[in-house]
């Protein structure tokens, strides 16, 4: 058996902590040691859920040990990551005492058709309306990063496995956190189908988000990134910040004010694309 | 011909979904002289999806590719931010979206 050991910070930061490997040469049972985990956030779930998937579907048995704490086990639960396995498949999960969801935009959802995204959309928006002034004023933001993101991973990113994502909104301040996920080819080998001398993936990354730079070939697309940019910039928002990483590429953009601050830099390999955006609400 | 696009949702995402609108309104507008497309009560558009839906018409009806004129009516300012940008990737006029 191959045993996953989370510590407290694992699941919570930007999301990337705890080696959840997608290796072929496991053994046939893999269990994930969660009891740990001090916080779990959007992108950090969607890790979990595509580890658990991808190896059920390579034939192996993954087992979980659910949090131990019950305020994250209890936020865990409302995001879904209990539908993920078989009911005997987890240890030491006890039904949470007070359910709560005021947090949960999104629980994690798989997504293999455009239709899919579609049918988000107005619950979604729904959710986002329902709260505070300060939230709502980011629907519009909000909608444009998951409509463009998740096109983008079912359509460029299509997979066996398909495409995550789960959303979330977390207090002092104010912040909706998203993540998208796929483990389909990776942007830096999809631009490269039109830009194949763009072989530095941080640098591959940072030009898929200019305007009309698409691996399609075709000149009516490559807008994505640049319009979710643009309308966090028309939102309302106090401050914003995507990091994209794929392949051995990591690029992290900030949005504060009208200043738009991009980094990138190299990372060890990670199949397909992992995607967090967080937009902080200006006031309660 | 009226196409009212609350009638399939009042926010839209995809790509696809804008293409299968573009075909149901023109598949509808048989024999129309005249379209108006009504944004009343749609809250959010992506501009993937206002990019092949209204991006597409109006390249069509600017080529004359198509036997009714078309108008746009109630687009909210959501929407329309994200429409004229489309029409100005197209390099179309957004002088559809005024006449709203």
């Amino acid at each position: 058996m191959h045993t996953v050991h989370l510590n407290r910070s694992s699941g919570g930061g930007d999301g990337w902590g705890g080696e959840l490997l997608l290796r072929e040469d496991y053994p046939d049972e893999v269990h994930i040691d969660a009891a740990a985990l001090g916080k779990v956030v959007p992108l950090f779930l969607l890790r979990l859920a595509t580890f658990i998937h991808w190896h059920a579907t390579q034939g192996r048995t993954v087992t979980l040990t659910w949090p131990r704490d019950p305020i994250v086990g209890a936020h865990a639960e409302r995001m879904g990551l209990r539908a993920w396995l078989p009911t005997d498949a987890i240890v030491g999960f006890q039904m949470p005492a007070h359910q709560g969801s005021d947090d949960v935009v999104l629980p994690i959802t798989q997504l293999r058709e455009p239709t899919e995204i579609d049918s988000l959309a107005d619950p979604l928006l729904n959710v986002i309306t329902a709260h505070t002034r300060a939230v709502a004023a980011l629907a519009a933001a909000f909608h444009m990063a998951v409509s463009e993101l998740c096109g983008n991973a079912v359509e460029h990113g299509a997979n066996p496995t398909g495409a995550f994502i789960a959303a979330q909104l977390t207090e002092g301040p104010r912040r909706l956190s998203l993540a998208v996920a796929d483990l389909g080819m990776g942007i830096p080998e999809h631009v490269r189908q039109q830009y194949p001398e763009w072989d530095h993936d941080p640098h591959a990354i940072a030009n898929a988000t200019q305007e009309r730079v698409s691996g399609t070939g075709r000149s009516d697309r490559g807008f994505g990134f640049s319009e979710i940019l643009r309308e966090a910039l028309a939102s309302a928002m106090n401050a914003a910040e995507i990091n994209i990483r794929s392949c051995r590429g990591h690029l992290c953009i900030n949005i504060a004010g009208e200043r738009v601050v991009p980094q990138g830099w190299e990372t060890a390999y990670k199949r397909g694309s992992w995607i967090s955006y967080e937009l902080t609400a200006a006031g309660p | 011909m009226v196409f009212r696009l609350s009638d399939h949702g009042t926010a839209f995402s995809t790509r696809s979904l804008g293409a299968k609108l573009l075909d149901e309104l023109v598949e509808g507008a048989h024999g129309a002289d005249h379209v108006e497309v009504d944004f009343r009560d749609v809250r959010l558009v992506s501009y993937s999806f206002a990019d092949e839906f209204i991006g597409a018409l109006m390249e069509r009806s600017n080529a004359q590719d198509l036997p009714f004129s078309t108008r746009l009516a109630n687009v909210g300012a959501d929407p329309a931010r994200v429409i004229e940008r489309s029409l100005a990737n197209r390099r179309l006029d957004d002088n559809v979206l005024s006449q709203a």
